[in-house]
This record gives structure tokens, C-alpha cells and sequence, in this order.
């Protein structure tokens, strides 16, 4: 009885000085919460989608009218990327025979193997109206500004082809399809007027 | 006459219905709301017994407008390419136009109730006015439609079935030496037929202007080979085409094949997209065999 006694007693002792000696060091504070959206086993992780230095928000891949809004203001910043890097491939990765998204990329396409540059041009959306899911569809409404396109040459110099003023409020209509291979969206019509 | 191929190519483009892209920049360009290669409609039916049937005349607050594309063009904006798969032919009655093409839809803004606006299934209008096309294209099903009432200019695989009904000559086999040929003397072919003919038709409505040419010529030596070339000869000494032929007695006949530019009402001048042959009269000729004979002069 006396030695159980001694058992647990010397046990709390060095319990004690273990919390004791714990508290006495310095620790460098966490300074992330913990993440309770942070996938608990790589199953549950998205293949990843888009460039890497402008990957798809996984808000973008849900098959929702949230998901659909986030698709749609993605697709816009991969065009709006092509005015700093010249890569059209995002643009068609992410669409499904969206005539005027690959006439956009067609057209960055052809800059690019003649040395040309895209300034400017970037797209903002002023106004987005709730998508319309239908099943695997999604209609998106929107009104955008799109600031002057100025084409560089390959000398520095601006050249009219393919340049273009600015518009102001025109209206589009974005066709979306669901491709659940991909968790993501796929524009399918992006008609501007 | 027969026909060698049937492309149905983009032929709407040619039409009276598409809108032309505007030239603009390298992005968005306003008010351009159809593709090129493309037809409108406002009202598009399944009629019984006469399938789908576009025309221009909707009912009031119908809630779509359409636009048709050949297969072609659509599946060339999706991959790239076209493929077999993408030339049908719809069976036409006489007088008839009917197409195999592709339907997309776009919503219509309607009126609401107490003076706002509306479509058929609540997508938001914004403040576009009764009347306008909102939203994006929706693609529909692909069909055989009659477009006679959009009254759309020949398409070129029209314009090829009337190529082939075409008087186009027949061009007749000429062959020198005249009649009898010699055992290694080569038997020259050429023909001196007209090798471009024009046509002007009225199809429709439409003046189509055809240009057709002869392009190939397969010249029937009769002893089982055929020789095929692309000018139609010439007589001795400008020759081009010989043949080498054992004694016997053969028939020889030209196949011609006539290929075609059309352009409709002094437009675009474009191929005729297929070929057809006409087939000439034959020939038939001894090849002798010449053998010495020693003969007396003072005979």
C-alpha cells in the first residue's frame, strides 16, 4: 500500500515538472488557425486545374450557382492573364466549343508567334446575375467593361491589328456545362450583345 | 454522268441569313450576337409528317430565337476538324430546301406583369428591352430542317446537285496515226472537245454562275490500262499522251472529269465542292503488225 502510494506520487512528480518544464520554454506561436476545410486525406483533394501561377479556386468546382459565379470570374482573370503572360491554352483547356473563347485564344495564339503583346484590355465585370442551373447547364448573365486592347509588336511598337478601344457595359451571356471528370465547369457559349 | 463526292461543306456561309463578324480586336467585340456560317430564325416547329420546319414568322412573346449552322461548322469550332459524319443529305421534295443542321437557341426578353420584363425560365433579364436576345446560345438538337421559308441563298451542296444534272460535254476520243495504228509506233490520244464550259442558273431566285473545267482526263486504251492526265493532249507534234499497244483491234475512250467554280449573284467565287465525269464517244482501231517484203522496183 505504501509503495502504491510511492508509485504515484513520484508519477505526479514527474508529470509535474514535465508541464512545469514545458511551460518555462519559449515557443513560437502558431499564427494559422487550424483549418477545418483542409482535406483530411489526399482522396479528397482536387485534382488541380489552370496554370500554376493561376490555379482554379476550388469554389469554382462546385455544381452550384456559387460554383458557377466563381467559374465565370475565373475564366475572366485567365483572359485577363493573356495581357501579361501570352498563354491561351488555360482559355481552351476550359472550354467546350465556346466559338468566341477560342477565337480569343486563336487570336492570342497568333500575336504570340508573331512576337506580339497584349496591354490593357482587362476585363471587369460590373454586374452578374444569378446563374440559372439546369441540370448540367448553367446560364450566367453579365455586364463587363473591357478596357482599351493595345497589341505591342515585337520592336515595342503598337500595331492596330488586334487592338481595340474600350467598351463599357456590354452584356454577356456565358453558357456553362458540368463536367464531372473534372469537378469543374466548362464554358460552352460566351455571347457578347 | 456520275457524281465522285459530296462535301457538304459550310454552305450557309454563302447565304442571304448570316451576319458577318465586324472587325474588332483580339477580345470582346459588342453586337456581335451570330456566328458566321450561320442562319436565323425566329420560329422553329415540328411540324407532323414534315418534320422541323424555320421560318421567320413567331408568334408574339415566343420565347427563343434560333440560329442554324451546318454540323461542319460547328464541329470544326469544337475540334478543329471535320469528319464523315458531317455530311449528310436531307431528302428534299422538289422546290423544297432542307438542310442538316445544328439548332441553337437563345432566350427572348418577354413582358412581365406590371410592366417588367421576363424570359421563359426566370434567367434574369437585366434591363434589356422586350424583344432582345439575352443570355448565351444553347445548342439543341442536329436535324434535317426545312429552310425554304428563310429563303437562304444556294448552298454549295446544292449548287453541286444541279453541277451534276449540267449538259457537260462529252468529250470524244481523238487518236493519231487516223485509223490504223503500226505495232511500235505509238498510238498518240488527245481531244479537242472544249474544256471549260459556263453555265448561268437560276436557283431559287438566285443567279449562280458555274465555270466548270475539265481537270482530269482518263484516257481507256482498250487493251486494259487506263492513263490518266491533266491536259487533254495534242496532235503530233505537241503530243503529251502515247500509247504502245500490241497488234490487235481495240476501243478507246476518254473519261473526263469536270471539276467547278459557282458564285451567286456576282459574289464570292468558290468551288463546286464534288466533281462529276462525263464519258466520250469511243473509238475503235486496228494495230498492225508491218513485216518487211522484198519487192522489185522494176516490178
Amino acid at each position: 500500500m505504501t509503495r502504491r502510494w510511492a508509485v504515484r506520487l513520484s508519477a505526479c512528480l514527474v508529470a509535474g515538472a514535465a508541464v512545469l518544464t514545458g511551460c518555462s520554454e519559449k515557443q513560437e506561436a502558431n499564427e494559422s488557425l487550424p483549418s477545418t476545410s483542409s482535406p483530411t486525406s489526399t482522396e479528397d483533394e482536387l485534382p488541380p486545374l489552370g496554370p500554376e501561377d493561376l490555379p482554379m479556386p476550388d469554389e469554382a468546382r462546385t455544381q452550384d450557382a456559387a460554383g458557377a459565379e466563381a467559374f465565370v470570374r475565373y475564366y475572366i482573370e485567365l483572359i485577363n492573364r493573356t495581357s501579361t503572360v501570352m498563354d491561351a491554352q488555360p482559355l481552351r483547356d476550359l472550354s467546350d466549343g465556346c466559338r468566341d473563347c477560342d477565337r480569343l485564344a486563336d487570336n492570342t495564339e497568333r500575336a504570340n508567334e508573331l512576337g506580339r503583346l497584349y496591354r490593357d484590355g482587362e476585363i471587369t465585370i460590373t454586374d452578374f446575375r444569378s446563374p440559372v442551373i439546369d441540370n448540367e447547364q448553367a446560364s450566367v448573365g453579365i455586364t463587363f467593361d473591357q478596357a482599351p486592347l493595345v497589341v505591342i509588336d515585337a520592336s515595342g511598337n503598337p500595331v492596330e491589328d488586334g487592338s481595340s478601344d474600350a467598351y463599357s457595359s456590354l452584356p454577356g451571356g456565358i453558357g456553362l456545362r458540368w463536367d464531372a471528370t473534372q469537378t469543374s465547369w466548362l464554358i460552352t457559349d460566351f455571347t457578347v450583345g | 454522268m456520275k457524281a465522285l463526292m459530296l462535301f457538304a461543306l459550310g454552305a450557309l456561309l454563302l447565304a442571304g441569313g448570316p451576319v458577318q463578324a465586324a472587325p474588332c480586336g483580339d477580345r470582346f467585340c459588342p453586337d456581335v450576337n451570330t456566328s458566321a456560317g450561320s442562319l436565323t430564325a425566329s420560329y422553329l416547329e415540328q411540324t407532323p409528317g414534315s418534320g422541323w420546319v424555320a421560318s421567320n414568322s413567331a408568334p408574339a412573346e415566343h420565347p427563343y430565337t434560333y440560329q442554324l449552322s451546318d454540323p461542319c461548322v460547328v464541329n470544326d469550332r469544337e475540334t478543329g476538324a471535320c469528319n464523315r459524319a458531317d455530311y449528310l443529305t436531307c431528302l428534299a421534295p422538289p422546290g423544297r430546301v432542307i438542310e442538316d443542321l445544328v439548332v441553337e437557341q437563345r432566350r427572348l426578353v418577354l413582358t412581365g406583369p406590371d410592366g417588367t420584363t421576363r424570359t421563359v425560365d426566370d434567367f434574369d433579364p437585366g434591363t434589356a428591352p422586350v424583344g432582345t436576345p439575352v443570355g448565351p446560345w444553347e445548342q439543341l438538337d442536329r436535324a434535317c430542317i426545312d429552310i425554304t421559308a428563310l429563303n437562304p441563298a444556294p448552298s454549295p451542296g446544292e449548287v453541286f446537285r444541279y453541277f451534276q444534272t449540267l449538259p457537260l460535254p462529252q468529250l470524244p476520243t481523238k487518236q493519231q496515226p487516223p485509223g490504223n495504228g503500226l505495232v511500235g509506233l505509238p498510238v498518240i490520244f488527245f481531244t479537242d472537245g472544249p474544256t471549260t464550259q459556263t453555265f448561268t442558273l437560276d436557283i431559287r431566285g438566285f443567279t449562280v454562275d458555274i465555270t466548270a473545267t475539265a481537270s482530269s482526263f482518263t484516257w481507256h486504251t482498250g487493251e486494259g490500262t487506263d492513263l490518266t492526265t491533266t491536259d487533254p493532249g495534242a496532235p503530233y507534234p505537241d503530243h503529251t499522251i502515247s500509247h504502245d499497244y500490241a497488234s490487235g483491234t481495240y476501243t478507246a475512250a476518254l473519261t473526263t472529269t469536270w471539276t467547278a467554280t459557282f458564285s451567286i449573284d456576282g459574289g464570292l467565287t468558290v468551288p463546286v465542292p464534288g466533281s462529276t465525269t462525263t464519258e466520250g464517244p469511243p473509238v475503235t482501231f486496228d494495230v498492225l503488225q508491218a513485216r518487211p517484203v522484198l519487192t522489185n522496183p522494176f516490178d
